[in-house]
């Protein structure tokens, strides 16, 4: 995929989401709205609770706003139906979660491979694609190994190489790092880095991390269900 | 303790649905013992209460020989002196499609036997005579059960139909019995005056018995003995109760074998849902740890809790296995008469120990299954009880253990059969070892077949299809008990079928080989089986003379009364061809029809021979008209037709012995050319102006038995259709834990591109391959499981030789079963993992 900084990858405008807790309404995102651009990398700031991962389950399809819309590369997800932005999401993005998320039951290999055979690959280039893809994230020899096996960088790095697998075009990080120490964290970080930005795709990170924002083409803060841009406190 | 509780039930609470489940699971694992439990105690009960009505306060009965017992008998004991002595003649009737034992009696003997409380009579033997005493006064008048009456349409005063043996009898309703709630036992029982029992049964000048009462008074029995003719004996009632009642515990055998699975299966439902209702809450059990509340408060809090639901569950399923119990007790009333004796269906008692059976079930299943993982759960530190996959490598852990126990268990069953020639319980006893063992080894089972069926499901479905079957080994806490169930009751399908299954193929046999004429004859037994007048020579004459005979074989069927039971004894003309008709399993033909055909001894049916511990040239004493004589054991033959066994002797003999020429029944062989259908029509038709004559052919006689035998074995169809909905239920609770455990899994795949429809079908693949493993593993122990009920408790209840077939359909459809039973399970799971938004499940995290 080739870097287009002009195109916009990820269009958000007016997203609002909100959750009755207790009896009680509680508003998430209010009236969120932000361009991201093909091969950029943003961060996303904000306290817990305050709508990070509820953002990024709404770009991914995953969770459905209350109004607003999201568009990715061109396609508007939230006017689809759930088995459209199912298959959507598993052709356009890639997910990485705090606490890696692997399948316990299938082996490092089977859990890149598993994404393939949704998107339909023939066996023979999954696996050739797995093994690749392995190897870029070092960890060739452990494609038989299950996940309760691996350390948590390990297991994180499987988690990288399953979200990039099928090369999405859009990559959304919840808190990779946040469940590692900070010389794994570096390790996870470069890899992402490293894996991401020669295919073009997008990156949008959910962190507490200022390190990790810094890294950050652009930085955005979740402040009580708005988006502000702090790019130039972090330059 | 109240806030643990509070803190540990928050969580049912909140999960409505699993605490339904457990309660549910609960309870259908309750109805099913007690429904089987009622079933069979009712039959006994029901058995048990005619055989005392109808015997009163009798301590001895006197008993005919084979040509029945003339009332000259009685006469004579009277005009003797002996007066606590009561004639009596029964019979079976049929009222309106359904069976009634009329019981003809002296209603001036009969005072002190029995009480029959007549209505407007009062109660007591003397006063409810009162009633009794109109039947001298009008013809053909009865006296019936108010509950009977009701059943019929009749009240006092109303005419009926009575038919016996194709006979029409025009009788009156005197007077009601009993009230409307009980049937003192006298259900489907009509007491008439014996003159009518006499004529209506066709045994004129003949008695059934004489009920007599002696004390402690040795020279009053002596004294009778004394004045009874040779073939004529004075027998302990209550031990020839019990010989009848053993004649029916044939029958209750089947039942008791499937009450046992339905127990096993029943207990597993009970464990696996309460456990699971312990497992799930490991988490809070962790959390309660780390905030310093004790092991033994935990413990308690749990066994509490367990209680308070086992017994919400114990009531729910008492009261469903009483409704289920009704049902069941129809079929197996309607199964008991035709065969046996007349018993009341739609109405149950529950019993104490039914009662007690259900709650020990329930409450100690209940208690091992929250005390076991309750226990396991807290004596990890607190950190580790948080942890799942500490519970799954400690069941991994005792694989080996279970397995170890589980051979032992197969060790002592073969010890018990060893040691225990005839013992119809320590059989069973083996067989429930038997199936406790296999269901111990079924999670080894899962562990062994796995890796397997994650290969082959791993190229049939994908990788959805190895997350499904590694996700059985995953979770084999869960899992294992449910396959454990499900295999049970799959085996009890293949076991119950491979047993009835060679059985039928063996009767089936048997009638080919045994049924050698083309059309039998024969005259209808009347009274209690007797067929005193037998078929008429002059009628022998002319039914052999009918276009399209070719020759025929008389033979003679009679009852001899012992103390041990009755005992068919069969008199034969043997014809040239005759012999072919008998499969000896003991003795050679060659050997046996000489000295056969030249009365020197009898042959005997393998039940009576494994019965009464018989052999080849081992003798019998039987009760001839001569007195009591010894007859030698020719040899032993496949038969399946009575119970106890019969004998079967030269007629030329017979009539030496009991000088009794009548011909009950004719074996007809036609010529070639012969059309059978013509010939019993002119058969019939000879017949008519002479007697009633029971005639079919051979064809006929061999579909009806088979109807007949088919007719038994439906309560076996409905028992273990309710073993399935238990080992249902089983299956259900599990998927739905497995879904409920792997929210978080099945949040990842959707968020990974997983449709809802590939989630689905990856839990109803899951389910199907727990579907598959059990019916897999069911087929060697349902087969051991035949073997045994046809080799230790048929054999030990019956005394029949069955050879062991393998019924491959039987085979493939309990596989099927097996695999559509867990897939029907897998249905709702499927839905609620698909209905649930993943994001609710990540969002939790």
């Amino acid at each position: 995929m080739i870097s287009d900084k002009n195109t916009v990858s990820i269009h958000i405008k007016n997203l609002s989401k909100g959750y009755l807790e207790g009896g009680r309404q509680h508003q998430v995102l209010h009236d969120v709205s932000v361009d991201i651009l093909k091969g950029e990398t943003v961060a996303l700031l904000g306290r817990s609770g305050s709508g990070k991962s509820t953002l990024l389950n709404l770009i991914s399809g995953i969770d459905i706003p209350d109004s607003g819309e999201v568009q990715i590369e061109g396609k508007t997800i939230t006017s689809m139906k759930d088995r459209e932005r199912t298959i959507f999401r598993r052709e356009n993005i890639g997910f990485v979660y705090q606490f890696f998320n692997l399948i316990p039951t299938l082996n490092v290999g089977e859990n890149l491979r598993l994404v393939l055979e949704l998107c339909e690959l023939g066996k023979k280039d999954s696996m050739r694609q797995c093994e690749d893809m392995l190897d870029a994230v070092g960890l060739k020899d452990r494609i038989d190994s299950y996940p309760d096996t691996l350390s948590g960088g390990e297991q994180q790095r499987v988690a990288i190489a399953r979200a990039l697998i099928n090369q999405p075009c859009v990559v959304l990080a919840d808190e990779p790092t946040g469940n590692l120490d900070d010389y794994t964290a570096d390790i996870v970080w470069k890899l992402l880095d490293k894996l991401v930005r020669p295919i073009g795709g997008t990156i949008l990170l959910a962190t507490h991390s200022a390190d990790a924002a810094r890294r950050c083409d652009r930085v955005f803060e979740l402040v009580d269900g708005r988006l502000l841009d702090r790019t130039e406190s972090f330059k | 303790m109240g806030n643990i509780l509070k803190a540990l039930s928050s969580y049912l609470f909140r999960h409505p649905g699993q605490l339904a489940l457990a309660i549910i699971g609960l309870a259908v694992g309750i109805a099913v013992i007690v429904a089987v439990d009622i079933a069979n105690e009712s039959a006994r009960k029901s058995f048990d209460s005619s055989l005392t009505a109808v015997t009163g306060d009798a301590t001895h009965q006197i008993i005919g020989g084979a040509t029945g017992l003339d009332e000259s008998v009685y006469i004579d004991l009277r005009l003797g002196g002996i007066r606590t002595i009561a004639p009596i003649v029964e019979g079976v009737v049929r009222i309106e499609g359904e069976t009634y034992q009329l019981l003809g009696i002296d209603i001036f003997a009969e005072t002190s036997f029995r009480d029959y409380q007549v209505e407007g009579s009062g109660s007591g033997g003397s006063s409810g005579a009162g009633g009794v005493f109109s039947l001298l006064t009008e013809d053909n008048g009865v006296l019936m059960m108010r509950r009977s009456a009701a059943r019929l349409g009749l009240k006092t005063g109303d005419p009926f139909t009575a038919r016996v043996f194709g006979a029409e009898h025009q009788g009156i309703v005197l007077s009601l019995m009993g009230d409307e709630e009980s049937s003192n036992g006298l259900d489907r029982v009509l007491i008439t005056d014996i003159s009518v029992a006499q004529e209506w049964l066709g045994l004129v000048g003949k008695l059934s018995r004489i009920d007599v009462m002696i004390g402690d008074e040795d020279n009053l029995r002596a004294s009778i003995e004394a004045k009874l003719p040779p073939d004529v004996q004075l027998l302990n009632a209550e031990r020839r109760n019990n010989s009848l009642q053993e004649m029916s515990s044939g029958f209750n055998t089947s039942l008791t074998a499937m009450s046992l699975f339905a127990l096993l299966v029943g207990v597993f439902l009970i464990y696996n849902c309460m456990s699971f209702m312990v497992l799930q809450r490991r988490p809070i059990i962790g959390v309660l740890r780390a905030l310093g509340v004790t092991r033994e408060q935990l413990v308690a809090a749990l066994i509490i809790e367990g209680l308070v639901i086992a017994t919400i569950g114990v009531l729910i399923g008492l009261f469903t296995g009483k409704f289920l119990g009704e049902q069941l007790v129809s079929l197996v009333s309607g199964n008991l008469s035709d065969h046996y004796y007349s018993v009341r269906g739609g109405e149950v008692t529950l019993a104490a120990t039914t009662i007690l059976k259900g709650v020990v079930a329930g409450l100690l299943a209940t208690l091992i299954a929250v005390v076991v993982p309750a226990i396991e759960a807290v004596s990890y530190p607190p950190r580790l009880t948080l942890v799942r996959s500490v519970v799954e490598e400690s069941v991994h852990n005792i694989l080996g253990w279970l397995a170890l126990a589980a051979g032992l268990l197969v060790i002592v069953a073969g010890v018990v059969l060893t040691f225990t020639d005839v013992n119809l319980i320590a059989g069973f006893f083996a067989l429930f070892l038997v199936i406790v063992s296999s269901a111990l080894l079924a999670p080894l089972v899962v562990k062994l077949m796995t890796p397997l069926l994650t290969i082959i499901m791993g190229y049939a479905v994908g990788l959805p299809g190895r997350i499904a079957v590694r996700g059985i080994l995953k979770s084999l806490s869960r899992t294992g008990v449910a396959i454990a169930a499900l295999t049970i009751a799959v085996a009890e399908i293949v076991g119950m079928g491979v047993m009835i299954g060679s059985f039928r193929e063996n009767v089936e046999d048997w009638l080919i080989t045994s049924l050698h004429s083309d059309i039998y004859v024969a005259a209808p037994a009347r009274g209690g089986g007797l067929s005193l007048n037998g078929i008429d020579p002059e009628l022998i004459t002319k039914l052999s003379q009918v276009n399209g005979v070719s020759h025929y074989s008389g033979a003679r069927g009679v009852k001899l009364e012992t103390e041990n039971g009755s005992i068919q004894l069969r008199a034969v003309d043997m014809s040239p061809d005759g012999g072919n008709a008998y499969d000896f399993l003991m003795g050679y033909p060659a050997e046996i029809w000489p000295a056969f055909n030249a009365g020197e001894g009898v042959i005997i049916t393998d039940p009576y021979a494994y019965n009464f511990g018989l052999n080849i040239g081992d003798s019998l004493t039987l009760p001839t008209k001569l007195g009591s004589r010894e007859f030698k054991v020719l040899g032993i033959y496949r038969d399946y037709n009575a119970n106890q066994g019969s004998i079967t002797i030269n007629r030329s003999a017979y009539i030496t012995y009991w000088q009794d020429e009548v011909i009950s029944s004719l074996g007809i062989y036609l010529r070639e050319d012969a059309d059978e259908v013509a010939v019993i029509d002119q058969l019939n038709a000879v017949g008519a102006p002479y007697q009633a004559l029971i005639i079919g052919s051979n064809k006929q006689i061999r579909e009806m038995s088979l109807r007949v035998f088919d007719r038994t074995f439906i309560i076996t169809n409905v028992l273990y259709w309710l073993a399935m909905i238990v080992a249902f239920v089983g299956v259900l609770a599990a998927a739905l834990a497995l879904s409920l455990e792997r929210g978080k899994e099945i949040a990842i795949l959707r968020a990974l591109g997983m449709t809802r429809a590939q989630v689905s079908k990856l839990i109803v693949v899951q389910c199907g391959t727990m579907g598959l493993l059990a019916g897999l593993f069911a087929l060697p122990v349902g087969m051991i499981s035949g073997w045994l009920l046809i080799n230790v408790i048929n054999r030990r209840a019956f005394g029949w030789q069955i050879d062991m077939i393998i019924p491959i359909d039987t085979l493939l459809s309990a596989l099927a079963i097996a695999i559509v039973t867990a897939l029907i399970a897998a249905i709702y799971p499927a839905w609620y993992a698909t209905k649930s938004a993943p994001v609710s499940t990540l969002r939790e995290e």
